[in-house]
């Protein structure tokens, strides 16, 4: 019954573990959803805008910053918009909105997600591994006045107020490790310590974390290297944390990194391993109360009594008849016809 | 009849012209004090307001007098007027970055002198930053070398009578605090960060049903205050959390310190307002072993003084060797024995007296194995019960299985009160 109970309990806590770890995995699906709906929704909206058109159309480059500065500004203030960048075909950088200063450099070669949106006229979002760090971007194709493509704008979001504000929602603690070799070809514009040693965990970079020294402990080298969902607790600052690896894929499904996403599980830890202490405790009674009624029924009501029948009538072959039976009352059942059979027997033999 | 109604008319006519020349008198000193600048009486505080703000209503308007409108009109305030608009302004909600403004918090533990679990007090010296943005306070960067303006003690103080900041209560904090100084900076893109250094003594909620494996919460309880969550939000960014920790090498007597945990949540205000609150709460563990000497041991040992009352006894023929009182005595003696010994124990560890934990747990333990020893002396010792009801070998074997069950499951339910504790 205490195996069963075991078990059960193990069951349950499973359960409990896997719902949340779905859990957290929906919320983090959900909220990069909602983040590259909003990148794309933003990057509609400008590139709509009749005077950006305009001014794309006519390549005039301080007219669009003119037209787009402000509002980039205070997208980049209130929501986190990091990127915005003009395009013209192939995929030529027209006007980084947040670097004004540097254009006209050909990013065909290593943004296919670009490329792509300028060959199929159609818009494109998700995930990119882009010069100045990853982001969650959407990427829609531009139009003259006269609607022909003439080149694509897309704007991203940096992941560290999305991981801070699902911190905030969700009590999880989120961390997010991009393939350093890739890192490096790609993000040669990253600013920050990112790239530096003690942010490497096996082939990954530590990108980016809402507690650093909390997902070190609990992400190492050979937890990360995962191609698939990898779920495991860890005990880390005296509590156990409940770690789900989640692989990151970019736009093109190709797998760039690792979502780590934490939480605390102590609770539900600590409720199996009390549950499972009663249990022993629980099961130890049992065996001790079950042998203890066992040695007493059979030692007390059965064995004993035979024994000193017996050793009463070994006395009595031997021609002793002063050891009387006890009172039949002590006897069981069974043994009283015994118990009056030597009675009978020891007083047939006395003087 | 004729000279009463005369008399009735000379005393209209005087009251009606004095009336009209203490009129005539006192106009020209209305006109003259409104003509300086100072607001018409009764209209104070609409002309203080600005233009902008208008006065709260019609009967505090400003009365137009004959040299009003040349030089204190409501829609054009005098310099000085101006200027205390502009500071006014200056302490209202920064609303320019849009709302909720968002106030970045993050605490850090620079000591903690003392920790009185009993109590449910701790004394701690700490780093309170807190970071919002008002577009009111942009300078051009040129201005300062550092690239901030910086303000510390009296000089923050003052300068923080002069802006908009947001008022945060620690709501557990007992007392003033003994030590409380301040650090204003501000960036060129009108980023505030003000940092409070304060010692002072907090109350918190123990929570000892785990004790002596339990981890408390050193917690500072804020919560944003006039401000709904719809004006101010409470945050936390990534460089917050980093910012949040406990000194490097931190020691508190008989704890462990963890690390800082930050958890946002909301107060409930009149009419479904609701307040921005965050509890940052250092994580302290126990030492375990602080407890084993003076709790544990003589808890364990208090354990053994039923088991020994059976333990000495043996049976015989007629029953058994030693008289049922003598065992009884030392049962009674034991019961004292735990009495005194939870007087000595909760006196020493408050915390412990009430609830559920593992000491409670250890000593209901002792009690009930007392009531089972002097239930035996009773039962076994004094009236042979079993042997009475179930013969001298039921009776034998019975008290066998007393003798090793006992201390058996005794010792089993320590280990598992502990484990418990531990789990």
């Amino acid at each position: 019954m205490t195996y069963f109970m075991h078990e059960l309990t193990d069951v349950m806590v499973e359960a409990s573990e896997a719902s949340s770890f779905k859990l957290m995995r929906s919320v983090l699906t959900d909220v990069l959803s909602d983040n590259e709906e909003a990148a794309l929704v933003r990057a509609e909206l400008i590139s709509s805008l009749p005077a950006v058109r305009k001014a794309f159309a006519k390549r005039d480059r301080e007219g669009l910053l003119a037209e787009c500065k402000d509002m980039f500004a205070e997208q980049k203030e209130k929501y986190g918009m990091d990127e915005g960048q003009f395009h013209t075909p192939p995929g030529v950088s027209f006007l980084r909105l947040h670097n004004p200063q540097k254009f006209g450099d050909d990013q065909s070669k290593n943004r296919p997600m670009l490329v792509d949106v300028i060959k199929n006229k159609a818009h494109k979002h998700g995930i990119v591994l882009a010069p100045t760090g990853v982001f969650v971007t959407a990427i829609v194709p531009m139009e003259d006045m006269d609607d022909k493509l003439n080149g694509a704008f897309e704007m991203g979001l940096d992941f560290a107020p999305v991981l801070d504000e699902m911190k905030k929602a969700y009590g999880m603690e989120t961390a997010v490790f991009i393939d350093e070799k890739a890192l490096r070809e790609i993000a040669t514009e990253l600013k920050g310590d990112v790239l530096s040693d003690k942010n490497r965990v096996g082939k990954y970079m530590r990108y980016y974390s809402t507690h650093t020294e909390l997902m070190t402990a609990l992400v190492k080298d050979t937890d990360v290297d995962v191609t698939d969902v990898a779920t495991y607790d860890r005990l880390a600052n005296g509590s156990t944390w409940g770690v789900e690896l989640v692989p990151l894929y970019d736009f093109n499904n190709h797998q760039i990194g690792v979502f780590a996403l934490a939480k605390d599980f102590s609770e539900v830890v600590g409720m199996e391993g009390r549950a499972k202490v009663w249990q022993a405790l629980a099961c130890i009674f049992s065996i001790v109360l079950l042998a203890g009624a066992i040695l007493v029924v059979i030692r007390g009501v059965l064995l004993r009594p035979v024994a000193s029948l017996s050793a009463r009538m070994a006395a009595l072959a031997a021609g002793d008849p002063s050891q009387p039976a006890d009172d039949p009352s002590t006897y069981c059942q069974e043994l009283q016809g015994l118990a009056e059979s030597y009675e009978t027997l020891r007083k047939g033999k006395l003087p | 009849m004729k000279r009463r109604r005369s008399a009735a008319k000379t005393t209209f006519v005087v009251l009606l012209t004095a009336f009209i020349a203490f009129g005539l008198a006192m106009f020209p000193i209305r006109g003259h004090r409104h003509a300086q600048g100072a607001p018409p009486a009764g209209s104070d505080k609409g002309a203080a307001r600005g233009p902008d703000k208008p006065a709260a209503g019609p009967q505090k308007a400003p009365k137009p007098g004959p040299s009003a409108s040349s030089s204190a009109s409501p829609s054009a305030p005098a310099p000085a007027d101006q200027a205390k608009d502009d500071a006014e302004d200056l302490k209202t909600l920064p609303v320019e970055g849009g709302l909720p403004v968002g106030v970045q918090v993050a605490v850090f533990y620079l000591e903690v002198t003392s920790l009185d679990d009993a109590k449910g007090e701790f004394v701690a010296t700490t780093d309170l930053r807190m970071r919002w943005k008002d577009l009111r306070q942009r300078f051009d960067e040129s201005e300062e070398p550092h690239g901030y303006k910086e303000y510390r003690f009296s000089k923050a103080d003052k300068k923080l009578a002069t802006m908009w900041t947001p008022r945060v209560d620690v709501t557990n904090r007992v007392d003033a605090p003994s030590f409380n100084v301040q650090r204003l900076r501000i960036s060129p893109d009108g980023e505030i960060e003000l940092t409070t250094r304060t010692t002072a003594k907090y109350k918190i909620a123990i929570n000892a049903s785990r004790f002596p494996f339990d981890r408390q919460h050193l917690m500072l309880d804020l919560i944003v205050r006039e401000n709904g969550t719809d004006e101010v939000e409470l945050e936390t960014h990534h460089d917050d959390v980093e910012w949040s920790r406990p000194a490097q090498g931190m020691t508190i007597d008989g704890w462990k310190p963890g690390i800082v945990d930050l958890d946002h949540s909301e107060v409930l205000g009149w009419n479904g307002d609701r307040y921005g609150r965050l509890q940052a709460a250092l994580d302290v563990d126990r030492d375990p072993m602080g407890a084993l000497a003076p709790v544990f041991i003589p808890l364990v040992a208090s354990l053994l003084i039923p088991l020994l009352a059976v333990w000495m006894n043996k049976t015989n023929e007629e029953g058994f060797e030693i008289e049922a009182f003598e065992l009884a005595n030392v049962v009674i003696g034991g019961l004292f024995s735990v009495i005194a010994l939870s007087f000595a124990i909760y006196s020493a560890y408050g915390v412990i007296a009430g609830g559920d934990n593992t000491v409670t747990r250890l000593f209901a333990l002792n009690y009930v194995s007392l009531a089972c020893a002097l239930g035996i002396v009773v039962l076994f010792f004094r009236f042979n019960m079993p042997r009475k009801l179930f013969g001298p070998y039921v009776h034998e074997e019975l008290f066998r299985f007393v003798l090793w069950a006992l201390p058996l499951l005794s010792s089993f339910t320590s280990v598992a009160f502990i484990l418990a504790a531990r789990a």
